[in-house]
């Protein structure tokens, strides 16, 4: 993908990360904020252009990459599309599956690709997991639990406005139910409860989907104090046999110190082997230039914000939701 | 003292005989009316505890003329009622398996009777003897990880019906893999919470051994308790037959200042070996069976009420039971109070 001109919309923590992973895949990079200072500020510091308009991005670029919050994807889309740019979405697509299914009009109408970012279709176990799943090993899934914890998103403003990023149910968990819809196929029932005050303390999510196989997923989620670390585990329960994650230190170096307490140093990526956001982004890219499909689909990033909006209607509500036929 | 064992037919009969069979102070008699005419897993049973030098007596009738203090009633869920009624006219303490029973009105039956005869009706939940499962309570009264959000739970294990079929019989067991297993970790989580469950929602299907039962193998099932905490519970029949042990039980609590889990099965070599090819796991540590047939045993002799009793079966009977009208209806519904 060497030389392939992206343009990064946004100066946030994603945006930083994408920004980061398309210069290591040799893209030719510019980008735009709201926050010009920002942008000057990550474009000096990565030696690239910071464009001063929205439409001066999309003039240089062929693959716009929208990392603006969750309820500014739509418009930034809808301006990539009309001047005929290719997109990737960070998740959620949308804020609302009725905007997500816009976000994917827009993009049909103008015949660019539109690629979600679920980067955790990218994240080695959760592939290995898949690979195994598709070669039957497992047999049919059964029950599936799906576990993701992290610190509170607390870099930016806009995620504590839960009308802005749908919250834990939404923005955190959304990555698990994209990974139980890969993985035991289309979710079909929704039920879910929101615990904590969400004041800026912990939260939990509690989310139970039943699919239209019958499976069962149950995903849960935690937004902990800042600095907390990032992780996530699943178990998977087929007719055939089962799959656990592995243990979450896998290769990290372990440190016992004299207190007793376990610290661990981050294995550091291997020389020439791409990370999540790496692989990610390649996959994009290469389905833009081959003409080809790439592991996520823009129906897949509707269908999770479906199963999202879904789950935030049930913990407001009490009640189960139903998703027919795809649509809630 | 004498503890009687009343049929064979629970996979768990063999483990309260051998225990009994070299207790202290104890006198063990056991009944297996109809046993020696039935599938192999029972009779394979009956035939290693006949090794033991133990008699088997063929009718329920021989087993109360022998003036036993306590039963331990092995029968299937649904057929536990008249056991116990029997056991209570006859003045005799009860050890009742779990479930307590499979509807609201046999298991109040059972208390009533035993409260009218005046003699104990004890439920096997061994979990709550566990020792770790002790001082996880302790550690949440002490506040460890501040004000809990959420639990989650999963008993889960392989389907049991090689050994007993009626496992895998509705009108005997009351349903399948949710019936056997969330009554373990309700039980748990009320003994953890202190609190009434007000309501459940809950899922099932039968993906796993499709071909081999009519009744749910797969269950999630999440309690909504007083207070908002919500629990939730894998009760599936999931691992393969293949699995190196039965399963196990575990269970973490989600708290606003931290977390605590708990895997109560844990204490056990995992291995594999080269003679046929298969995974080893060899559980050591202690036996929760033990320390439960201990209280029944003490509370006995000692003339009080044993815990867990007939009312904790039947709190979560009736949990169990809104998890199945939940299933059913695809919803949250209610627990309604016998």
């Amino acid at each position: 993908m060497s030389g392939i001109r992206v343009g990064v919309v946004g100066s946030g923590f994603i945006a930083q990360q994408h920004l980061r992973s398309w210069r290591t895949n040799g893209a030719e990079l510019a980008v735009y904020s709201q926050d010009g200072e920002e942008a000057a500020r990550l474009a000096d510091k990565l030696g690239i252009v910071a464009a001063a308009t929205l439409e001066e991005l999309l003039e240089f670029c062929e693959i716009a990459d929208v990392c603006t919050p969750t309820d500014q994807h739509l418009p930034v889309v809808a301006a990539a599309a009309s001047a005929g740019v290719h997109v990737v979405c960070e998740k959620p697509l949308a804020r609302t599956a009725a905007e997500a299914e816009e976000v994917i009009a827009v993009c049909a109408a103008a015949g660019v690709r539109l690629f979600p970012a679920h980067v955790v279709r990218y994240i080695d176990p959760y592939v290995a997991a898949w690979r195994e799943v598709e070669r039957g090993t497992l047999g049919a899934i059964a029950v599936a639990h799906l576990s993701r914890s992290g610190p509170r998103p607390t870099w930016s403003a806009w995620f504590e406005d839960r009308d802005r990023s749908g919250g834990l149910l939404m923005d955190l968990l959304i990555h698990d139910y994209d990974i139980a819809q890969w993985l035991a196929g289309p979710v079909r029932r929704v039920w879910a409860r929101a615990l904590g005050d969400g004041a800026g303390g912990k939260e939990a999510g509690v989310v139970v989907l039943t699919h239209e196989s019958g499976a069962i997923s149950h995903v849960e989620g935690v937004w902990d104090a800042a600095g907390s670390p990032l992780t996530s585990t699943f178990q998977l329960f087929g007719d055939g046999g089962y799959l656990l994650s592995g243990t979450t230190p896998g290769t990290d170096v372990r440190i016992r110190e004299a207190a007793g307490t376990v610290r661990r140093l981050p294995t550091p990526p291997a020389p020439g082997a791409p990370g999540p956001f790496e692989a990610e982004l390649a996959d994009f890219a290469a389905a833009v230039t081959t003409g080809g499909a790439a592991r996520v689909s823009p129906a897949d990033g509707l269908s999770a914000v479906r199963v999202a909006e879904a789950a935030v209607e049930s913990a407001r509500t009490g009640v189960a939701i139903e998703i027919e036929g795809g649509r809630a | 003292m004498r503890i009687g064992v009343a049929s064979l037919e629970h996979v768990h009969a063999e483990t309260y005989v051998r225990l009994l069979h070299v207790w202290d102070g104890i006198e063990l008699v056991v009944a297996d009316p109809g046993g020696d005419a039935v599938e192999e897993g029972r009779r394979a049973t009956r035939d290693r505890i006949a090794s033991l030098g133990v008699t088997i007596l063929d009718s329920y009738e021989d087993l109360l003329a022998a003036e036993p203090d306590g039963i331990i009633v092995c029968t299937p869920n649904s057929q536990h009622r008249d056991l116990v009624e029997r056991a209570a006219a006859a003045g005799v303490h009860v050890l009742c398996e779990k479930p307590i029973a499979t509807e609201v009105s046999d298991a109040v039956a059972m208390i009533e009777a035993c409260e009218r005869a005046g003699v104990g009706l004890m439920l096997a939940y061994p979990v709550r003897f566990s020792p770790g499962m002790r001082e996880l309570k302790s550690a949440l009264d002490r506040g460890e990880i501040g004000r809990v959000l959420a639990f989650d739970g999963a008993n889960v294990a392989r389907i049991p019906i090689g050994d007993r079929a009626w496992f895998g019989d509705a009108e005997l067991a009351g349903g399948g893999a949710m019936m056997d297993h969330t009554v373990h970790l309700a039980d748990i989580l009320l003994y953890l919470t202190g609190e009434p469950v007000i309501g459940v929602y809950a899922q099932s299907n039968r993906i796993a051994h499709a071909d081999d039962v009519d009744v749910e193998t797969g269950a999630v099932v999440t309690l909504e308790f007083a207070s908002g905490v919500i629990a939730t519970i894998d009760a599936s029949w999931s691992l393969p037959d293949s699995n190196p042990t039965w399963g196990g039980l575990s269970l973490r609590a989600i708290g606003d200042s931290g977390e605590l889990s708990i895997d109560a099965f844990g204490d056990a070599l995992r291995g594999h070996a080269e003679v046929g090819a298969r995974s080893l796991w060899r559980s050591y540590g202690v036996d929760t069976n033990r320390l439960m047939l201990a209280e029944f045993v003490d509370s006995i002799r000692e003339r009080r009420a044993p815990v867990p009793d007939g009312r904790d079966g039947l709190e979560t009977l009736e949990i169990v039971l809104a998890a199945y009208r939940s299933a059913r209806t695809g919803q949250p519904v209610p627990v309604e109070r016998g």
